[in-house]
């Protein structure tokens, strides 16, 4: 079976470790902690991300505290990895974030699906293997 | 005198009829004073010129017969007209002698130094006075060569008429004076009753824009103080105001003023910043309702000259500035004022009811009152949304809080259920889910303890003092500092490492060791959460004039000076802090300053300075010891 390559956003690492050890039974794991890191690992083009699971509330880092204008973090990286960079690359949100506006930003913005943290790392995986091919 | 109604257009009526009230009764009055004259009497308006309640049956034969003829009735309504004017623009009683060669009494009635109207009476000879008789024939002469009739035809008639003598014309004209001095008084309080109601129908209504209904369509204070912009203004012109202005500390700037409000508005012209000691600002508000009429005073009283010379209340002379305080927060005195500049009376020939300021202080109060209470409820109200969102926030990031790490459980849960870890990676990650649950414990224990604080401070019955050796502060402080390893290896922290070389001075202290703990708990979990990665945290203590402190330190996001007290409130968090760690409740350190202030100790934080890590950070216990610790 093909390794992917999932670029796993989320601030707490040491809280979601439970996501990690599950996710990298199958695939390799890049993190980041925040909205800086995961673009410059996007942009150095050291690693193939197959997909990006993405935290919502997260610390934005400088280039998208500069951008956000109000949004939140997650939902802001997401648009410029879609919108303004135009990747190919399909994001899943992963996140204790239940605002339905919230919901319809990312959808509109072209989010793959969105996650609870309620949801177990087998869940989670069963989403991801969806859009890895 | 002549008697009949002049033919003029239908008037709304004048002031005295719609002020005074009882016509009826003023005309009982007049005729019985002027019972020795027939009972002759009749009152002329100034702003309606007519005959008000005269009776022809009374007059003297002379004056019918005058009547009767042509171009009679407006020789006598001239004449009386002309001295009634007289008379007003005198402000006293007058006696003449009319065009039909009678003597004729003229008394004004005066309210508020403006003569609104005149009592007319007289048809009558004067007793034995050669210097009258030669004018009344001269006069007579005049009325036959107007009217176009034979000399002598009115001799006749004026010699029938009734004499008085000199002093019965002297205590006449007292009298009646006495009478229009009464109706005068009554007029003046009908319309100033009459006034006031009016005024504050209309002021109910300004002020009632400024209800909690209207505004809670805007921003509460920042439309509250748009709203009344324009009630202020509408208040201006209700109470017949000259000018007036709004005067308020500047926001931003203390020992300064703005003139907030204007009216009118005098554009850009107006300098609105003025430098004011905070003393005078206060003098100001504490002041009550206080009226001046000139400039000066106000300046020596407040010392706003400027305000008197540059702004709309440079005053007409006889004009009154009546100061309105509007306290909004009593307890910090804190509000605006509200300066009104009376119009002066209106010119002799408007005649139109005017109030002085001093009249209507009533008013004042009642604008004041009522601004007051509708402020206090709009700040209530804002309190309360302020209050009420930082509770849904609170909620919110408690549920945050707690529902991120409980899904990172269950997933390490979920993998060792499935058997899918190495045996090795299983252990560690025992060892993770125990540290991360004791994290959760902590979280979960702050929340009861925010809890229980309440609105100010712990229950002193749940303070369990005991002495705690220098020795048992450090493993403590240890403890503590073990209970963070993982999380703070996850982000390449070294430490928390306490400095225990520097407790060794360090005196026994009293303390509770189980909020001790949990005071030390919240500052390292503060420190990490906040420090950049790979920055050192550590843990130091010293004794230093009487004093022994506990010092936290971190490396990572800057603390301005102006957040060092903020960050200690409840639900408070910095912008650099909500964004460096999006989930945080910000009780951590309010439960700290509480359980500090149960030992009565201090706990403060310094600016943050530059460092090699980063923006250095210190949280400073400080604990009295010695005589102050024994107490």
């Amino acid at each position: 079976m093909t390794r992917h390559t999932i670029l796993y956003v989320e601030d707490e690492q040491w809280m979601m470790g439970g996501i990690v050890d599950s996710l990298s039974i199958d695939h390799n794991i890049v993190r980041a902690r925040n909205g800086d890191q995961a673009l410059a690992v996007l942009e150095s083009g050291e690693f193939k991300i197959d997909l990006i699971v993405l935290d919502i509330m997260m610390p934005p880092g400088t280039r998208i505290k500069n951008a956000h204008r109000g949004r939140r973090a997650g939902v802001e990286f997401a648009r410029i990895v879609l919108e303004e960079q135009k990747r190919n690359i399909p994001i899943v949100c992963y996140t204790v974030v239940n605002d339905r506006k919230v919901y319809r930003e990312l959808e509109q913005i072209g989010v793959k699906e969105i996650v609870s943290k309620r949801e177990l790392p087998s869940e989670l995986e069963r989403v991801i293997r969806k859009y890895l091919h | 005198m002549m008697a009949e109604e002049q033919g003029t257009t239908e008037v709304q009526g004048s002031r005295i009829e719609r002020f005074f009230g009882d016509l009826e009764t003023f005309d009982i009055i007049l005729a019985r004073v002027l019972w020795k004259w027939g009972g002759q009497g009749a009152v002329i308006p100034r702003d309606h010129p007519r005959y008000l309640f005269d009776d022809p049956s009374t007059f003297a034969p002379l004056c019918s017969l005058i009547r009767s003829l042509d171009g009679g009735e407006e020789l006598c309504w001239i004449c009386d007209l002309e001295h009634a004017e007289e008379a007003a623009q005198v402000g006293q009683p007058i006696d003449y002698v009319c065009d039909n060669g009678l003597l004729d009494v003229a008394v004004p009635i005066v309210v508020r130094g403006q003569s609104i109207a005149t009592i007319i009476f007289g048809q009558r000879r004067v007793f034995e006075d050669p210097d009258y008789e030669a004018v009344a024939t001269a006069k007579l002469r005049r009325a036959e060569e107007r009217l176009n009739i034979s000399p002598g035809t009115l001799q006749e008639a004026w010699e029938k008429v009734d004499t008085v003598t000199r002093a019965e014309v002297e205590q006449a004209k007292s009298d009646v004076d006495r009478i229009a001095s009464f109706v005068a008084e009554i007029l003046a309080e009908n319309e100033e009753l009459q006034i006031k109601t009016e005024r504050s129908v209309k002021l109910e209504e300004e002020l009632g824009r400024l209800s909690l209904t209207n505004l809670l369509h805007t921003d509460p204070l920042k439309g509250s103080w748009q709203v009344l912009r324009g009630v202020f203004v509408n208040m201006c012109r209700v109470l017949n105001a000259q000018s007036g202005i709004v005067l308020r500390e500047h926001p931003g700037r203390k020992d300064t003023l703005i003139i907030w409000a204007q009216y009118p508005s005098a554009g850009k012209q107006l300098k609105h910043l003025y430098p004011v000691p905070g003393s005078r600002w206060k003098k100001l508000i504490d002041a009550g309702l206080s009226i001046t009429t000139d400039a000066d005073e106000f300046d020596s009283q407040y010392g706003f000259l400027q305000l008197a010379t540059e702004s709309t209340l440079t005053s007409p002379e006889r004009a009154e500035t009546v100061v309105v305080p509007v306290r909004i927060d009593r307890i910090q005195n804190s509000g605006f004022a509200m300066l009104f500049s009376s119009q002066s009376p209106p010119d002799i020939d408007e005649l139109e009811p005017w109030l002085p300021f001093h009249l209507q202080l009533d008013l004042f109060e009642m604008v004041a009152s009522r601004l007051e209470v509708s402020y206090s409820a709009i700040v209530r109200y804002h309190e309360r949304l302020v209050y009420e969102e930082a509770r849904r926030q609170y909620v919110q990031d408690t549920t945050h809080q707690l529902v991120g790490p409980l899904s990172g459980l269950r997933a390490h849960c979920e993998n060792l259920l499935r058997g899918r870890l190495p045996v090795e990676r299983g252990r560690k990650v025992l060892e993770t889910l125990v540290e991360q649950a004791g994290l959760l414990q902590r979280y979960a224990e702050n929340f009861g303890l925010a809890a229980r604080i309440g609105k100010s401070m712990f229950d002193p019955s749940e303070y369990r003092p005991e002495v705690c050796k220098p020795r048992q502060l450090v493993e403590i402080l240890v403890k503590c500092a073990k209970s963070f390893q993982g999380l703070a290896k996850s982000k390449d922290l070294r430490g928390p490492s306490v400095d225990e070389v520097s407790f060794r001075g360090f005196p026994p202290l009293i303390l509770d060791m189980q909020l001790f703990e949990v005071l030390i708990l919240n500052l390292y979990d503060n420190a990490i959460k906040y420090s950049y990665e790979s920055s050192p945290i550590t843990v130091a203590g010293r004794v230093l004039n009487g004093k022994a402190e506990i010092e936290v330190t971190n490396h990572g996001i800057p603390l301005n000076p102006d957040e060092v007290d903020m960050i200690f409130e409840q639900y408070t968090r910095s912008p650099e802090a909500e964004e460096f760690a999006p989930v945080g409740t910000g009780i951590g350190l309010y439960i700290c300053t509480q359980i500090a202030k149960l030992h009565k100790w201090s706990i403060r934080a310094l600016p943050s300075r530059r460092s090699r890590y980063g923006n250095e950070v210190k949280f400073i216990i400080t604990v009295p010891v010695g005589k102050h610790q024994r107490q």
